[in-house]
């Protein structure tokens, strides 16, 4: 604080452009040339689970996000658009998710083009009459809806929340739906390559359950546009995208991924779920960047329910598993003791244990492993703005048979978001919305307003900054929420700071520094500033 | 690399126009002041394209990105066009074994299996073996099996007969039968299961093989080792019963499991060793914290009723000691007419990968059924590591203590 305001480094130019805060990124490079690569699940695990990837956070010296605009947003870009947060969707909208028009039509047979019995879960790609394609997965027998209601409720989350997300639907058909194209391509179960056959169609559908109906419920992923590039790291860069100059593992969006993927429990959430597409618009050719694959999310680990490990421990961990092995299992980890409510169609899904901060995906991923207490209170914000009605309506997607299945899902969301909310909002001053209206500094604290606690006591100190020199200087006797008359009578074009501070000797270092630029006759805010 | 929101409030805006980032251009190259933000973003992301490479991968990523696209593992498990190498699956202590395998799974639209192998191993044994298997008839209410085997086990141990058998007194010897066995039944509900089982067994044994023990045939006598002398063929058949509830039988973690077979086999040959046989067991998982520990029991019998001035030959004996049983003690260690074991492991998760294990194993042969009871029981305990893959057991190690020192098992099956 005492640095911002009389400390600060010499300026060798403007702190504030004057396009900040920037909303919105420029339109990308073309990309000359970009090469499809795949990634292994293995190499993913173990380098990520036995090394350090990317550049990361060391004792004394923190590396903060690196994509965001001075106040501390993510600008829209091809990895993220701000959506709900930022300006509200309507419950039609947050229904609507990436998209509801291109379900499979089920006027003309599906064509199937390719399939797979091997794996952990059968499915088949298929060409509907339209000419569209999709991946067709089933849930597990034993847990009817469980993936596919999961699968689609996700979706509609992450898309509202920002990301690049397929469109997903669940559907409903026969056997007398599907086709055969002459040229499709079958993997059995041993591997081997060949035409598909009647028979396959048979044995790869008895792994599908079926609804009341008879009929075959299955989630149907439209291939997402553009040509499809591997998966993206969490860490480093591209190196053949000149637009992607921010390493991963520095990338806000993707640090914040883990709020949102705690609160979903997104436990798999790793590199091989998610996907670049090289896509062209208006002669550019750019990269743009996808999570795909919501099938291990709220209970539902695709192919079976949430082992009670998920999303508490990561698979291996040198202390954990010391710790387990060396205690005989005498010391009960708390997932162990959760008592889960049975229902096949949601799986193992609980508030009741669950800690956001203490949450795990299933090994460790170099941005979630570097997220700072801004990083999770930008997310929690995101998580915070959904209510409650607006949860149910997203979880209505699921398509569950059972209403309380529905229920369960929706109050369960709605108690791990406030769980989200308390524990990462206070990581840094919860404050927003500033604004400098008749002559007083005015913001929202988010943690009174979500009822959490009470509007917390705090000092305000005004200071000038030289835009030019980049030099503070505070204002004698500027302080307290009134803004001094240096303030007020600030000519047009300069910046003045308010630095806010909590008075609890328990959030001692929690700052907010609120930069505004004389702007019409008003304050507009340029620039946000936190510390902890 | 220097972002160019942190450049912002660190305002060291020029500095990233004119020097060299991770992803900057030529050192002392002066691009021009940017005038926006937007601007700085576009000189930095000019400054990279010109530094682009191809996007590549490790070599070992590579390799193992090849590994799952051409599907080299299902490859190697599955066979190509039916034939793989099979591995294991001899009787234990008979080394390191593998061999060609047959195996098809689609005949008759998947409803029949046929399987076909030989094997060998480290240690001359030999197992070949033919199987014809429909496992799903009717809706999956009925099963039917056709299997023929002929084993060449060239050094099997046998320690004496009776309890009272001598650590000392190890011998091996061969033994080679060839047996040709069909079972089918059916299941009224889903966890049981009711089946008729027959076939003709043919059985040689002679001078074993293992050069570091003595032959058996060498210091046991036909009344120590009954058919240790003469070769005889048999006729056998019989009825069983399985009533199954567990989870997952590849790494149980809940449920019961209960068994129980009467068979009868004849003496075709010498008319000397005609005997029937009870097999009854009982295996009760009892999970406890969400399953992450499991305690797990067995009991487990065999009883042999001989005709009248008949013997069961002593390699058709129930036996005990070895990696599913008495685990501290050597494999093979008793051989009588009956057979009790009990045993007890507690299991707990280490990782998602690993389960460990403490166990206590206790059991006998015996000759007189009035000697079925808890007393004299032999013992063992020890602990274990089980690797797992989806909770199916794939790789495990025991380590079991007794009287008779303790012994170390590597297994790539699941013990109960």
């Amino acid at each position: 604080m005492a640095a911002l305001l009389v400390g600060a480094p010499a300026a060798v130019a403007v702190r504030f452009y004057p396009d900040d805060p920037l909303e919105k990124m420029p339109p990308p490079v073309n990309v000359p040339a970009a090469k499809a690569r795949k990634l292994s699940d293995y190499y993913d695990f173990f380098n990520n689970t036995f090394r350090e990837m990317g550049e990361r956070q060391s004792e004394g010296r923190s590396i903060r996000a690196e994509n965001v605009n001075t106040v501390g947003e993510v600008a829209d870009d091809v990895w993220y658009t701000n959506r709900h947060a930022k300006r509200r969707m309507s419950i039609e909208e947050l229904k609507r998710g990436p998209g509801d028009g291109n379900a499979p039509s089920m006027e003309k047979p599906w064509k199937l083009v390719s399939a797979k019995a091997e794996g952990i879960t059968p499915g088949f790609t298929m060409e509907d009459g339209e000419g569209r394609r999709y991946v067709i997965k089933g849930d597990p027998l034993s847990n009817p809806e469980m993936a596919s209601a999961a699968e689609v409720i996700s979706t509609k989350f992450f898309h509202a929340l920002g990301y690049n997300v397929p469109e997903n639907y669940v559907v409903h058909f026969t056997r007398a739906q599907l086709t055969i194209d002459p040229e499709a391509i079958f993997y059995d179960k041993r591997g081997q390559k060949r035409n598909i056959v009647n028979n396959d169609v048979d044995e790869i559908l008895w792994a599908f359950p079926k609804d009341r109906e008879g009929r075959y419920r299955a989630l149907a992923s439209l291939f997402i546009p553009g040509t499809l590039l591997g998966p993206f790291r969490y860490h480093g860069t591209r190196s053949d995208d000149p637009n992607d100059v921010i390493p991963h593992e520095h990338r806000r969006e993707l640090r914040g991924l883990f709020a949102f993927a705690a609160w979903l429990n997104h436990s798999d959430s790793k590199a091989l779920n998610s996907m670049d597409t090289l896509v062209e618009e208006n002669g550019i050719q750019f990269i743009r960047h996808y999570l795909i694959d919501f099938g291990a999310t709220l209970g539902s680990d695709s192919f079976a329910p949430k082992s009670p490990r998920s999303g508490n421990v990561y698979l291996f961990g040198w202390k954990q598993a010391a710790e387990q092995l060396f205690t005989l299992g005498l010391k009960v980890p708390a997932y162990a003791r959760v008592n889960w409510h049975d229902i096949p169609s949601v799986g193992r899904f609980s508030a009741d244990h669950f800690e956001p901060q203490e949450w795990r995906p299933n090994y460790p991923n170099p941005a979630f492993s570097n997220r700072l207490p801004d990083d999770l209170y930008w997310a929690a914000k995101k998580v915070m703005a959904f209510t409650d009605d607006e949860i149910r309506a997203i979880v209505t997607g699921g398509q569950y048979s059972d209403p309380a299945a529905a229920k369960y899902v929706a109050d369960v969301l709605i108690e791990r978001r406030n769980k989200v909310g308390r524990a990462f909002l206070d990581g840094v001053l919860p404050l927003e919305e500033f604004q400098v209206r008749e002559g007083r500094l005015e913001f929202r604290d988010l943690a009174a307003h979500y009822g959490f606690r009470a509007a917390r006591p705090h000092r305000v100190r005004w200071a000038l900054l030289d835009n030019e020199t980049n030099e503070v200087s505070a204002i004698p006797g500027g302080e307290g929420d009134v803004a001094p008359r240096a303030v007020t009578m600030l000519p047009e074009g300069r910046y003045v700071v308010a630095a806010i501070d909590a008075i609890a000797a328990s959030e001692a270092g929690k700052t907010v520094s609120v930069y505004f630029r004389k702007q019409g006759g008003g304050y507009r805010v340029v620039g946000v500033d936190r510390t902890w | 690399m220097i972002g160019w929101a942190v450049v912002c409030l660190m305002a060291a805006g020029p500095a990233l126009a004119q020097t060299e980032g991770e992803n900057g251009g030529t050192a002392g190259a002066v691009a021009p002041v940017p005038r926006t933000r937007a601007e700085e973003i576009e000189q930095q992301r000019l400054r990279r394209l010109a530094k682009l490479q191809p996007e590549t991968t490790t070599s070992t990523e590579s390799f193992l990105v090849k590994v799952r696209d051409q599907k080299l593992l299902e490859r190697v498990f599955g066979g190509i066009g039916g034939l793989r190498v099979r591995f294991g699956g001899l009787a234990t202590g008979s080394g390191f074994a593998l061999g060609p395998e047959y195996l098809r799974r689609d005949l008759a639209g998947g409803e029949l299996t046929f399987r076909a192998s030989a094997r060998a191993s480290t240690r001359g044994w030999q197992l070949y073996d033919l199987e014809l298997r429909a496992p799903n008839l009717l809706n999956n209410r009925m099963f039917a099996n056709l299997y023929a085997v002929h084993r060449n086990f060239a050094g099997v141990n046998y320690f004496g007969p009776g309890p009272d058998s001598r650590r000392t007194g190890r011998s091996n010897f061969r033994l080679e039968d060839t047996n040709y066995s069909f079972a089918t039944g059916f299941r009224p509900i889903r966890p049981l299961s009711l089946g008729v089982t027959g076939g003709y067994l043919q059985v040689n044994v002679g001078p074993g093989n293992d050069d570091r023990f003595v032959s058996s045939e060498l210091i046991y006598t036909p009344q120590q080792a009954p058919g240790i002398d003469r070769q005889t063929d048999f006729l056998h058949g019989g009825i069983l019963a399985q009533y199954d509830t567990r989870d997952n039988p590849g790494g149980p973690r809940r449920g019961t499991m209960g068994l129980f077979r009467w068979d009868h086999f004849k003496d075709t040959g010498w008319e000397a060793y005609s005997f029937r046989r009870l097999t009854a067991e009982v295996q009760q998982y009892v999970p406890l914290f969400n399953d992450r520990r499991v305690f797990a029991l067995r009991a487990k019998t065999v009883l042999s009723y001989e005709n009248t001035g008949q013997q069961v030959p002593f390699y058709l004996q129930p036996h005990l000691g070895g990696s599913d049983d008495l685990r501290g003690f050597q494999r093979f260690r008793f051989y009588d007419d009956n057979m009790l074991v009990l045993n007890a492991e507690y299991r707990w998760e280490v990782f998602a990968g690993l389960d460990a294990a403490v166990f206590g194993d206790a059991g006998k042969v015996f000759g007189s059924k009035s000697q079925f009871n808890l007393h004299n029981l032999e013992s063992s305990v020890g602990f274990g590591l089980r690797f797992n893959v989806r909770n199916d057991v794939i790789v495990r190690i025991d380590t079991g203590f007794s009287r008779e020192g303790f012994q170390v098992w590597f297994k790539f099956n699941n013990v109960f």
